[in-house]
């Protein structure tokens, strides 16, 4: 037996495992795309419920008035007070029946300003110290006001320890784990390739010994390599031809890709999530993003637009959100306004020290472009969604659509003039010859490329 | 022989390009940018950091520099009315009786007016005006105090003052709402929830020569 049937029998052993080793490779790469495709779990996470929300019968009335007081809270007070010792506009109210007689709370209820008026200095104190502005009257009778005090004095349980209430919450996966335990893999199989080589050229030297030959094949992994390609120059020169043109291609897809952020999901100082505010709430995006309508810029809003309603909604009820698969209290998110406004919640005043929010912006368009939100919004009466996607389905904002110049023309190509009750229209329509007027409104309809939209110096300037 | 290798060696080439494919994206990341000298304005953009600017990249004294401004002290917008009426109670009632919307009323108005209350109001005083917008029914605020109806005692001058400063609960809609928007809402407000007869005459210039009069004196306490 010569060297090279030597050589021809371990090849197959070689083949054999070479395949082996690549099926396990595949199988790997294959799993590792499933999984981050299908990843996305949604988990039930149960927060504890705190469900002892056994009302206290404490007072004489019991029960029902307590309730009836809750009621009547709500609709009549809740806007300025809390049962709480927080400020909201007005005081908070708790101990109001330990610190006041009835008959003065019954009077300054149904009309503070008459009792100002009387000279009554508690009442004047109060007057004082929200900055002259009365209490409006209240249209509610004695009896109301005995419902409501009761109320104020032995709140349901529930309302003093706030129950955290269940929250769905979907965990995704982190895909870049399947990353790590790709390389752990090829590691392994390296490792497994090193010593299947060693155990050839031992099984090699092993079999050159029994003949009585000399072993002069390949010993390292290196040099089997070497060994491979120089026997197989023909498919060398192949692989080298694919990978070249598959390289090109792949730097082709590649530079199409520059410049090109779409999908970019920066995470935000403040974990402001576009899902609640625009999709449960129901706010407007025109509510934040006041200046889209007049302006080149939609605008970020400043922090006096948050306080608006944050002012109140302090998030103290201690529920959780999800931003960005994971879990976030909206009490510290918050807070972390006040924070940046230099705001005292407790005391309701602003310091001197504010400090702005360091947004990350999401739609950068480069220089030589020129874009108005306002040409877009109020003109054109394009809806957000247009360009930016189900915004309110997101809670991290990404950029949703291209911003490639092929996106803007195919856009304006598509998109029709809304011309209905526009004078304008009507009289420069009335004014073309019939030639050109053929030409543009010929298909029956106004298209933004037709009016300009397609002009070079309409966006680069 | 050959054929064996080429099998072998054809896959370990695919696999290294799948391999090759699927690790490149980079997760929430920007995609990578070449020659970005015109990506990049030399002169101050709105919400670009003024050490991003072109040229003045690596300049970190310039970095992390606020971009909204206020206006330069003792100057006003283009277009800017000053608003004579001091935050407190007695400026309210104050511009309750002297306040007259300058716009005459219009069904186009009221129409603009309409679009204007869905963006900035309905969240809270709702699409019938008696506060059932979608933050009070989802308890994310109490009830409102005010609703809208027929016989509702509170002027326009009142109204106008509370968008522009809040009042209770409410918020300053001053940054968000231009005068003239405000005006147009209270029209909606009036005609569509309160079944007012609108004002069509025009009271422009009575409200221009007022407003300078009071500025004027309020300059003159200061």
């Amino acid at each position: 037996m010569n060297k090279i049937t030597t050589y021809k029998e371990k090849s197959n052993q070689f083949k054999s495992i070479f395949f082996f080793l690549s099926f396990l490779l595949f199988q790997s790469v294959g799993i590792a795309q499933n999984e981050e495709a299908t990843v996305d779990t949604t988990q039930k996470v149960e927060t504890e419920q705190a469900k002892e929300a056994e009302t206290i019968e404490a007072t004489a009335g019991g029960e029902d008035l307590i309730l009836q007081g809750e009621k009547l809270f709500k609709a009549n007070c809740k806007a300025c007070h809390s049962i709480g010792d927080n400020k909201v506009v007005g005081p908070g109210l708790k101990g109001i029946n330990e610190k006041r007689e009835k008959e003065w709370l019954i009077k300054w209820i149904t009309n503070s300003g008459e009792l100002i008026a009387s000279g009554d200095a508690d009442a004047q104190a109060i007057f004082d110290e929200y900055n002259n502005v009365p209490m409006p009257p209240q249209a509610v009778s004695v009896e109301d006001i005995d419902a409501i005090l009761a109320y104020i004095k032995t709140p349901p349980v529930s309302q003093q320890d706030v129950a955290t209430p269940t929250e769905e919450v979907t965990v995704e996966e982190d895909s870049s784990t399947m990353l790590y335990v790709l390389i752990g893999l090829i590691i392994i199989l390296g490792g497994l390739l090193f010593f299947i080589n060693k155990s050839r050229v031992s099984i090699a030297k092993q079999v050159a010994a029994k003949e009585g030959t000399p072993f002069n094949g390949p010993i390292s992994l290196l040099d089997a390599l070497k060994f491979t390609i120089s026997n197989n120059k023909g498919f060398v020169a192949a692989v080298v031809i694919v990978l070249f043109f598959g390289g090109l291609v792949d730097l082709m897809d590649g530079a199409f890709t520059i410049g090109v952020h779409q999908g970019y999901k920066p995470e935000q100082p403040i974990k402001f999530s576009h899902k609640i505010h625009a999709g449960d709430d129901k706010i407007d995006c025109n509510y934040c993003h006041s200046s889209a309508r007049h302006s080149k810029t939609s605008g970020i809003p400043s922090l006096n637009v948050c306080m608006n309603c944050h002012k109140f909604i302090d998030g103290s009820h201690g529920k959780t959100f999800v931003y960005n698969g994971e879990e976030y209290s909206m009490e510290e998110e918050i807070q972390k306004i006040y924070k940046h406004l230099d705001y005292d919640p407790k005391t309701q005043k602003y310091g001197d020290n504010p400090t702005p929010v360091k947004w990350i912006k999401v739609h950068n368009l480069p220089d030589h472009v020129y874009y108005s939100h306002s040409q877009h919004v109020t003109a054109g009466k394009q809806k957000c969604q247009t360009c930016h996607g189900p915004v309110e389905e997101m809670d991290v904002l990404e950029q949703y659509s291209p911003l490639t110049m092929k996106w803007c023309i195919e856009c304006h190509q598509e998109t029709k003039v809304a011309t209905e009750g526009n004078g304008y229209y009507e009289d420069m329509h009335s004014r073309m010859t019939d030639e050109y007027k053929e030409k543009v409104l010929g298909d029956g309809k106004l298209t933004v490329d037709e009016i300009g939209g397609w002009e070079c110096a309409k966006c680069h300037y | 022989m050959k054929r064996t290798y080429l099998n072998t060696l054809s896959k370990l080439t695919l696999i290294a390009a799948v391999i090759s494919i699927t690790s490149c994206k980079e997760k929430n990341g920007m995609a990578p940018e070449y020659m970005p000298d015109m990506y990049r304005s030399p002169a101050v953009e709105p919400y670009v950091d003024y050490g991003e600017l072109r040229g003045q990249q690596g300049d970190e004294s310039l970095k992390n520099k606020m971009t909204a401004k206020q206006p330069v002290k003792g100057t006003i917008p283009r277009g800017f009315q000053p608003y004579a009426y001091q935050n407190n109670f007695e400026d309210y009632e104050k511009a309750g009786v002297n306040l007259k919307n300058p716009i005459s009323y219009s069904e186009d108005i009221e129409k603009e007016g309409k679009e204007l209350y869905g963006m900035f109001c309905i969240h809270c005083h709702g699409t019938t005006g008696q506060g059932d917008g979608s933050l009070v029914e989802r308890e994310k605020f109490p009830p409102l105090p005010v609703k809208f109806a027929p016989g509702l005692a509170i002027s326009e001058g009142k109204m106008f003052h509370t968008i522009t400063y809040g009042k209770g609960l409410m918020g300053s809609h001053a940054s968000q709402l231009t005068q003239e928007e405000r005006w147009k809402i209270i029209h909606y407000i009036r005609a569509g929830f309160m079944e007012e007869k609108p004002n069509t005459t025009v009271v422009d210039s009575v409200i221009v020569e007022q407003v300078i009069e009071e500025v004027a004196k309020a300059t003159e306490t200061e």
